[in-house]
C-alpha cells in the first residue's frame, strides 16, 4: 500500500505557480528519491505536501486521507515529518530545548522516553544538551534536525537536502542514517536531493522533476541507469548515468 | 546634596522608569512574534490605569475612610482588572484587527498604520469611560486629569508605598513572564515560534495561539504598567499615548529583540528623561523639565544611527578593549616620549 500518493498537485506561494499536475506515489517503507535541475519544483513538492505552500488542486492522500490544504501542525500530528533545508533547528534555543520542542503537545513522560531514543541513534547529541544549537556545526546541526523530527516516531519523514552544504564524509554519514531509518525503524521516507547519484544509490524510487512536472517515475534503479535522463538532467556522466 | 529633597524626584523617576520598562517589554514581545510596532501600546496602559482608577475611585471610593481601611484591596483589585483589561485588549487587537489584516497578506506599514487606528478608538472608548465614570466619584468628582499619587504616599521604610508596589509588580510580572518562557512547554513554543515561526509549525506548534498569548501577555503587562503610571503622572484618556514616545525609545536602545534589552532599554530611557534631566537642569541652573519629552527622540536617533540593534546588538567586550586599548596605546606612547 502507498503511504503517499499526489494526483495531479498543482501548486505555488500566492500566484506564482510552481508545480503542475504533479502525480507519483511513495511506497510504504521505502525510500523515494525526487531529483531535478534546480528550480524544477523539488523543495516545493515538500513544501506542497506539508501545508507550507498553496495546492491550488489536486489530491494529496495520506494514508487514505486527503490532506492537501491542512496546516502544517496538523499534518505533523498525522505522523509526517518535515526536515527543511535550512533553519531546520531553533538556533536560540540550546539543543534539549529543541528535543522538547520537538514533542510539543504529546505527553512530557512520553516526550523524555521518546528523547532517550532518539539520543540513543545520535549519541554525539547526548554531549551537548545544553549547547545553544546555532554554536554547533553543520553535521551536527543536521543530525539534530533529524532527531527533532524522530521524536514524533513518524510513519513518513520528508528531507529537503539534508546533506547540502556538508562535507562529503559527513553527507555519506547522514544518508547511511536515512537507510538505516529505513531498514531499521521502516519509516517511509521522501528524499529531496541534490546530490543524486548518491541519493538514487540507497532509493529504491525515483521521481524527476523538470520545470515543475513530472518526467519520471520508477525505480531508482532504473532512473540511475537511464541512457539519457541522468545526462541531461542530474548532471550525471555518461557512465554513471548508464550504469556502471 | 540634600537628599531629602531629591527623594520625591527619585521615586516618581522610579515609578515612572518601572511603568515604560513593563511597556516596552510588552511591546517587544509582540514586535518579536508579530513585527508589528504597535503604536497603541501606550493607551492599553492607560486603559489599565483606568482601571485601577475604577477599582480605588469608584468601587472602594465611596468615601476616603472606605478607601484607606480597604487600600489593599483596592489596590490588589486595581492591578488584576489592569491585567485582565489590557489583555483583553490585547486580544481583540490582535484577532479582530491584525490577524485578519496579516492572513490577507497586508505589509507591515499596512499592519503599523492599522495599529495607529486602534490607538484612536482606544482614546474614543476612554473617553466614553471616562464620561461614564465623572460624577461616579465622590472623592474627586472628575476622571479627568486625575492621579492616584497621593493614595499611596504612606512611608514603609526609607521609600513610599508605590515605590515598593511598583519594583513589586514589576519584578513579580517580569519573573513570571521568564518562568513561562523558560520553564513551561508553551513557552518554549513561544521563543521557537518568534525564532522560526515555519519550523515551529512544522513540529505541531499552533503559531497562531503563540501569537495570541504574546498580545494577551503585552497587553496585561500594559495594564499593569499603566496602572503603576497612575502613582506618579496626572491622567487622562490620552496619556498614555503620549508616553508611548519613551515606550518606543526604551524598546529600539534594547534592541527590539530582547526582552532583557528593553528592561535595560527602559531603565536607560526612564531614568534619563526623568532624573538626568533634572540634575542637569540643577547643575546648570536652568529647568530642563519641560524639554524632557525630546530625551526619548534623542535617543531612538542616535541608537538608530549609532547601535541600530541596540544596546543588547553590541559586544561590550569589543568595546570595552577597544577604549581601554586606547588608554594603553596612550600610555605607551607617552613612556616612550619620556
Amino acid at each position: 500500500m502507498a503511504s503517499l500518493v499526489l494526483e495531479k498537485v498543482n501548486a505555488g506561494y500566492g500566484k506564482l505557480q510552481i508545480l503542475f499536475d504533479v502525480s507519483f506515489h511513495v511506497p510504504d517503507k521505502q525510500i523515494t528519491v525526487v531529483v531535478g535541475p534546480n528550480g524544477s519544483g523539488k523543495s516545493t513538492t515538500l513544501k506542497a505536501i506539508f501545508g507550507i505552500a498553496n495546492v491550488y488542486s489536486g489530491k494529496i492522500v495520506f494514508d487514505g486521507k486527503n490532506i492537501a490544504g491542512m496546516p502544517p501542525h496538523r499534518i505533523a500530528k498525522l505522523g509526517i515529518a518535515y526536515v527543511p533545508q535550512t533553519d531546520n533547528v531553533f538556533a536560540k534555543l540550546t539543543v534539549r530545548e529543541n528535543l522538547e520542542m520537538a514533542g510539543y503537545g504529546m505527553p512530557e513522560d512520553e516526550v523524555r522516553e521518546r528523547v532517550r531514543e532518539v539520543l540513543d541513534m545520535f549519541p554525539i547529541l547526548k554531549e551537548r544538551m545544553n549547547q545553544k544549537a546555532g554554536t554547533m556545526s553543520g553535521g551536527e546541526r543536521q543530525m539534530l534536525a533529524m532527531a527533532i523530527a524522530l521524536v514524533r516516531r513518524p510513519k513518513l519523514m520528508m528531507f529537503d537536502e539534508p546533506t547540502a552544504a556538508l562535507a562529503p564524509k559527513i553527507a555519506l554519514e547522514i544518508l547511511d542514517i536515512i537507510q538505516r531509518l529505513r531498514d531499521e525503524h521502516g519509516i517511509t521516507i521522501l528524499l529531496v536531493e541534490q546530490n543524486a547519484k548518491k541519493a538514487l544509490e540507497i532509493g529504491d524510487r525515483g521521481v524527476l522533476l523538470v520545470g515543475g512536472r513530472v518526467a519520471f517515475e520508477g525505480s531508482a534503479r532504473e532512473l540511475l541507469e537511464h541512457p539519457d535522463l541522468g545526462r541531461m538532467y542530474l548532471g550525471l556522466v555518461a557512465e554513471e548515468a548508464g550504469g556502471s | 546634596m540634600d537628599l531629602s529633597l531629591w527623594l520625591p524626584y527619585i521615586e516618581d523617576s522610579l515609578v515612572f522608569t518601572n511603568t515604560i520598562v513593563m511597556l516596552a517589554v510588552g511591546l517587544t514581545l509582540t514586535y518579536m512574534t508579530t513585527k508589528v510596532p504597535n503604536f497603541a501600546h501606550g493607551s492599553l496602559g492607560t486603559l489599565g490605569a483606568y482601571m485601577m482608577f475604577t477599582a480605588m475611585a469608584i468601587i472602594y471610593g465611596k468615601s476616603l475612610a472606605m478607601l484607606t481601611s480597604h487600600l489593599g484591596a483596592a489596590l490588589s483589585l486595581g492591578f488584576l482588572l489592569a491585567f485582565l483589561g489590557g489583555a483583553l485588549a490585547g486580544a481583540l487587537q490582535y484577532l479582530l484587527v491584525l490577524r485578519p489584516l496579516e492572513r490577507r497578506g497586508s505589509t507591515m506599514l499596512g499592519l503599523m498604520i492599522s495599529t495607529l487606528g486602534v490607538d484612536f478608538i482606544l482614546i474614543g472608548l476612554l473617553n466614553i469611560y471616562a464620561d461614564i465614570l465623572r460624577g461616579m466619584n465622590p472623592i474627586t468628582g472628575t476622571a479627568r486629569d486625575w492621579s492616584l499619587k497621593s493614595y499611596v504616599l504612606q512611608k514603609v521604610g526609607p521609600l513610599t508605598l508605590r515605590v515598593w508596589l511598583s519594583f513589586g509588580v514589576m519584578v513579580g510580572a517580569l519573573l513570571a513572564l521568564y518562568l513561562l518562557l523558560t520553564r513551561t512547554r508553551f513557552g518554549i513554543a513561544m521563543r521557537a515560534s518568534i525564532e522560526n515561526p515555519q519550523l515551529a509549525e512544522v513540529l505541531g506548534v499552533n503559531v497562531d495561539l503563540t501569537k495570541l498569548v504574546s498580545w494577551i501577555l503585552a497587553g496585561g503587562l500594559a495594564g499593569l504598567g499603566g496602572a503603576m503610571m497612575a502613582f506618579t503622572e496626572r491622567m487622562n484618556p490620552m496619556t498614555g499615548s503620549a508616553e508611548v514616545v519613551a515606550v518606543f525609545a526604551a524598546s529600539i536602545v534594547g534592541g527590539l529583540h530582547s526582552l532583557l534589552g528593553a528592561v535595560v532599554g527602559g531603565y536607560i530611557v526612564g531614568l534619563s528623561e526623568t532624573l538626568l534631566t533634572h540634575w542637569l537642569g540643577q547643575l546648570i541652573g536652568v529647568n530642563l523639565d519641560a524639554y524632557k519629552r525630546a530625551v526619548p527622540l534623542l535617543f531612538i536617533i542616535v541608537t538608530l544611527l549609532l547601535a541600530p540593534e541596540g544596546v543588547m546588538g553590541v559586544d561590550w567586550r569589543k568595546v570595552l578593549q577597544r577604549i581601554l586599548g586606547g588608554r594603553s596605546a596612550v600610555k605607551r606612547a607617552a613612556s616612550a616620549e619620556r
